[in-house]
């Protein structure tokens, strides 16, 4: 049946009915007999997980057919029922991509004469590799040799290897966390943690859910069905997007908002949850720093030490002793290292503290600058702001505020903007004043990568003799900045980079700057290991083949759920393939024998092996999340996490709120002291006092529309000549730029790469469905079929990110993309928690045709 | 007996999970998909129509309907398609002579006529091809092979090599909303039944008379939630 004849119409046009079908005739199984005339086939389901950084590590089989993996389905085997099958038609069909036409089966190296990567050997491989890699470490230092890993949780025994090598090598790890654009900067800011999140099965436990910046139903595919079980149980999802999306359609509401205009929204929320009385007074009081005191003056906290009659209370050296009134309205000293008993205090003060220098200063409590900042925040303004109805803002405030728990979600699309801190900031404050965090199915989430370390692994990651950099990848492209800090880029510059299961030449090409800096030399070295012939590898010196998640043990998790899981080898590598435990430590070896020592002593067939002790040391000392697993037990099947609070589920914050430790909680492998610092207080804190955020008068959560400080500020006339915003969305087929190959996945699409728009921009530009298109701005372009899309806001292109160079007529989609940086980014450097953000949608564009009607028909008809 | 499927339309996502799984499982040459999920009336997976002002997203999944009045069956001139004991329509491939008679027959336009495609993908070792590896014969006839012959129509067998060994189709194996339910519709306590019970549901394009075993629970969203 073609969509051309399955109209809505007459599809709903069946008759309904309420009781089962009856049905005719009847018949038995003809099992034995089917049996008899059948050879079952030869082989055997193995379990493994499928992980390639899209932060679902679902558990799925393989069925080993003659040495190769013929069908896949998911294994089904998670002891909380609601998380099976956990699996998606990327994961399901990747043994198309084990052997097809890209698989990396040879080490490559460079010929310096014609340019073309040409097989090798692995001596010869990793010869030219460490060569090419010791050479850049004489020049520039060690620190200059970047490292991309992918991001943590996707393996820790082999992708743990090239960290290891890292942190021996003295190379720099590129915080890929934030180079993908996934950090979300409001979470230090206001919480002091790298970031935070439910386990999806607490998505039923919402009663109300709303979602910003997040297409669930297609980038949390596997997760997305607990939000069909929370509308099911009779919670209520509402889907705040400027597009309609398959998570709008699922949800019980969709609210159509203005893109980049979160912000004012929860902000004009906020107020009408102040405003009417509707916050949790007591929850501000013992958890945030709205009752705390600021020099209005200087904008400044006012600490305990400095005022007459005060003193800091006993505390490490990262927190600091505030001040605030009590019912009497006389100032005391608020503990840092102690959350709650603050009932009595008054959290809207305005007045003046006398201090020890006797002067008196005049001094504001945060929620009294808060109410004041809100002042002209009101639903009109709002309404105006994101084109959100004043009466659905005001309902939405009251429902969002009384219902309970409320769950925020805040996704990637939300954060990747240059002010995306600022969404994240407003949106945690509903959650805050609401009651919500700390609670089973309420607070804010962020689910952007599988980025999060949830044991100890360094005892796999760090060796014996540490020399650990890291470096922050935008200030390659964008130089240094006068508001960085010194040590989070190399003094002489990127100019090697060793990537481990990423293909940075399309998914990092800000601005065209990789490609142009390997073409000129400036990044003098490029080693890749793959299990895919990507467009990184092509253009490497040296590409190391690599086996993929069916051929090699590793240990994964997620945040998305409490599983520890095992990927398992299945089948051997195809030809020259080797683990990259090996590979690590063989190019360790190769760049400086002296190196032999800090790895475990093996030769390539016994790499699996080893492989199995490291999985068994870092299950014993990854401390109380893992050391009660077994080795044993994760073969069999997924293996949960322990964690701190009663009941089943992992509660966020769960001891700040309910026993009072202070904030931050930690963010492993990072130690408490080094994010403390980021929220002195030990509380939620919603006041930012250092330099940068006032003079950006960013202290308090406030709204600033896009383009207006990156693309209007660099070139007035981008306002006019780039009227679009250029969205680089995640696609269902892909995932970032893993399965771009599956052929499956190309047929689904009809192998093209498409722009979809809003039909009256198209038509303004004069252009139709099915033209082949491209968006370009003064940076860069990319070309794509058109698609119309009436439930597109107006103002966007919008391109599925992930296209290699190959199906794109050698254009990169990030060619149009900077990488702006947010200087209240820049206030500390902590890689991979308060480090530059990649804002992939600050990007202004314009779309214009290349082929009328030159797109290709869609497949599927 | 009688094999039937329901999909609950509500708890679709729309991911096409379904018809991945089971063009893996089942050897389903380039270009050929036995399952599929529209979006009636969009132009694009992920793209919207416009209902009644709104935009709407709703997902189909279609796949053979395993009508019990199949018209493919009654136009095949070699009894290449069949109804078997427990009610699935098959094509036997050996008896298929690839007149395509049944493709013009059926409604739903699910069956497809092999036009000798590549079946796998030119890779490491030669050509790979993915699928269930052995053949399944049900009384003599060839109903599966996952090398198929060029030139006859293939489509959906409720998974054969699977259900006749008392398994459940791939599909809803792997539906990862769980969205799709198989079994036996006339015994009232399969897990089929108990989810059909006192909800409602539709066929496609009941004024057909084909009857169909693949039942559809609506989607009620934004209907007075």
């Amino acid at each position: 049946m073609s969509e051309r004849n399955l109209s809505r119409r007459s599809f709903l046009a069946g008759t309904a009915a309420t009781t089962a079908a009856a049905c005719l005739g009847t018949g038995a199984l003809p099992a034995a007999k089917a049996l008899a005339e059948n050879v079952d086939p030869a082989g055997e389901w193995v379990r493994t997980t499928c992980s390639p950084n899209c932060t679902g590590a679902c558990g799925l089989k393989g069925f080993v057919h003659e040495g190769q993996i013929k069908m896949i389905s998911q294994a089904s085997d998670y002891p909380f029922e609601q998380y099976n099958p956990r699996g998606c038609l990327k994961g399901v069909s990747v043994n198309t991509m084990l052997y097809g036409p890209h698989r990396l089966t040879k080490p490559l190296v460079k010929n310096e004469d014609t340019g073309k990567m040409e097989e090798t050997d692995w001596d010869t491989a990793l010869t030219a590799a460490a060569d090419r890699l010791k050479a850049v470490m004489d020049t520039y230092g060690p620190e200059s040799v970047g490292v991309i890993w992918q991001v943590q949780g996707t393996g820790h025994i082999q992708k743990g290897s090239i960290i290891r090598l890292s942190n021996m090598m003295g190379w720099s790890a590129i915080g890929c966390y934030e180079m993908n654009g996934d950090l979300p900067m409001f979470w230090p800011e206001t919480f002091g943690v790298q970031s935070e999140e439910l386990e999806s099965y607490c998505w039923e436990d919402s009663k109300y859910t709303m979602i910003f910046g997040s297409n669930v139903m297609v980038t949390r595919l596997p997760d997305a069905h607990f939000l069909n079980i929370s509308r099911e149980n009779g919670g209520k999802v509402v889907n705040f997007d400027p597009n309609y999306s398959a998570t709008s359609e699922k949800s019980t509401e969709w609210v159509r908002l203005k893109p980049d205009t979160d912000a004012a929204f929860a902000l004009a929320v906020a107020k009408i949850i102040i405003d009417d009385g509707l916050y949790d007074e007591n929850f501000c009081k013992n958890f945030t720093d709205l009752p705390l005191l600021v020099d209005t003056a200087t904008g400044k906290r006012i600490e305990a030490a400095n005022v007459a009659g005060l003193s800091a209370l006993p505390s490490p050296a990262y927190r600091t002793t505030y001040v605030a009134v009590n019912a009497a309205g006389a100032p005391f000293a608020v503990n840092p290292e102690r959350l709650g008993g603050m009932e009595g205090c008054t959290l809207e003060y305005t007045g003046s503290v006398r201090l020890k220098d006797g002067t008196t200063v005049n001094a504001k409590s945060g929620f009294r600058l808060l109410r004041e900042s809100l002042v002209g925040k009101t639903a009109q303004w709002a309404s105006d702001t994101t084109s959100i109805p004043v009466e659905t803002i005001e309902r939405i405030a009251h429902e969002c505020a009384t219902i309970k728990p409320m769950h925020i979600i805040f996704g990637g699309a939300g954060t990747q903007w240059y002010h995306g801190d600022l969404k994240g900031r407003s949106l945690a404050l509903i959650a805050a004043l609401t009651g919500n965090i700390g609670q089973l199915g309420g607070g804010i989430s962020t689910y952007v990568g599988q980025y999060k370390t949830r044991f100890i692994p360094a005892s796999w990651f760090n060796p014996p003799r540490m020399n650990k950099h890291s470096m922050s990848f935008q200030y390659a492209v964008t130089g240094r900045t006068p508001t960085m800090q010194q040590n989070a880029f190399p003094p002489n510059g990127l100019k090697a980079l060793v990537v481990g299961w990423g293909n940075p030449m399309d998914q990092h090409n800000v601005a065209n700057w990789l490609r142009s800096a390997k073409e000129s030399g400036e990044l003098e070295c490029l080693v890749t290991l793959d299990f895919q012939r990507t467009t990184t590898v092509d253009m490497s010196d040296v590409a190391l083949p690599a086996p993929s998640w069916y051929e090699k043990l590793e240990l994964t998790t997620t945040p998305l759920h409490p599983w520890v899981q095992l990927q398992q080898q299945m089948v051997d590598p195809p030809g020259e393939a080797r683990p990259e435990i090996w590979i690590c430590k063989e190019l360790a070896t190769h760049i400086d024998p002296s190196y032999a020592d800090q790895w475990p002593v093996f030769d390539e067939s016994q790499a699996e092996q080893v492989a199995d002790d490291v999985l068994r040391m870092l299950l014993q000392n990854g401390g109380p999340y893992v050391n009660q697993l077994t080795a044993e037990q994760l073969r069999e099947g997924p293996g949960k996490l322990w964690h701190a609070n009663p009941g089943e589920k992992r509660i966020p914050f769960w001891s700040q709120i309910h026993e009072g430790t202070p904030f931050p909680s930690q963010s492993l492998p990072n130690a408490i002291d080094v994010t403390a610092p980021f929220v002195r207080s030990g509380r939620i804190q919603f006041y930012r006092d250092e330099d940068e955020f006032l003079r950006l008068e960013e202290q308090l959560p406030c709204y600033k529309p896009a383009f207006e400080d990156t693309e209007y500020a660099a070139d007035p006339e981008a306002r006019t000549k780039y009227p679009l915003a250029f969205i680089t969305r995640n696609s269902t087929y892909r995932v970032h730029s893993t399965y771009v190959n599956n052929p499956f996945m190309l047929e689904l699409q009809n192998s093209m790469p498409k722009i979809f728009m809003n039909p009256d921009d198209a038509k303004e530009r004069g252009l139709e469905s099915g033209d082949l298109v491209e968006a370009y701005n003064g940076r860069g372009k990319c070309q794509g079929g058109l698609v119309l899309d009436p439930g597109m806001y107006p103002g966007q292109a919008i391109f599925d990110q992930g296209w290699w160079s190959e199906y794109m007529d050698g254009d990169s989609y990030n060619s149009l993309i900077y990488p702006w940086i947010n200087p209240t980014n820049e206030v500390y450097y902590l890689s991979g928690v308060w480090s530059p953000n990649m804002a992939w949608n600050e990007c202004a564009c314009n779309v214009r045709l290349l082929q009328k009607g030159g797109a290709r028909k869609e497949v599927m008809q | 007996m009688r094999y039937a499927m329901a999909i609950d339309l509500d708890r679709c996502i729309g991911c096409r999970t379904c018809a991945v799984i089971c063009k893996d499982h089942n050897a389903e040459p380039r270009g050929i998909w036995w399952n599929r999920v529209f979006s009636p009336g969009a132009p694009e997976y992920g793209t919207s129509v416009i209902v009644d002002g709104m935009p709407r997203m709703e997902f189909v999944p279609i796949s053979c309907q395993h009508c019990e009045n199949a018209p493919c069956q009654q136009v095949c001139p070699t009894g290449a398609t069949y109804t078997d004991d427990t009610g699935t329509v098959l094509v036997d491939y050996e008896k298929c002579i690839g007149c395509r008679y049944c493709i013009t027959a059926c409604p739903y336009e699910v069956r497809q006529f092999n036009w000798s495609k590549p079946d796998g993908v030119e890779g490491v070792d030669g050509e790979y091809r993915w699928g269930y590896p052995e053949d399944y014969r049900q009384d003599g006839r060839l109903v599966y092979t996952p090398v198929r012959p060029e030139g006859v129509v293939e489509k959906c067998t409720f998974c054969v090599q699977y259900t006749n060994q008392g398994g459940i189709p791939a599909c809803c194996t792997g539906c990862p909303a769980n969205a799709r339910i198989f079994g036996d519709i006339e015994d009232p306590e399969s897990e089929i039944s108990q989810y059909m019970s006192g909800r409602q549901w539709l066929v496609l394009g009941e004024s057909f008379g084909t009857k169909p075993k693949v039942y559809y629970l609506p989607s009620t969203r934004g209907e007075g939630e």
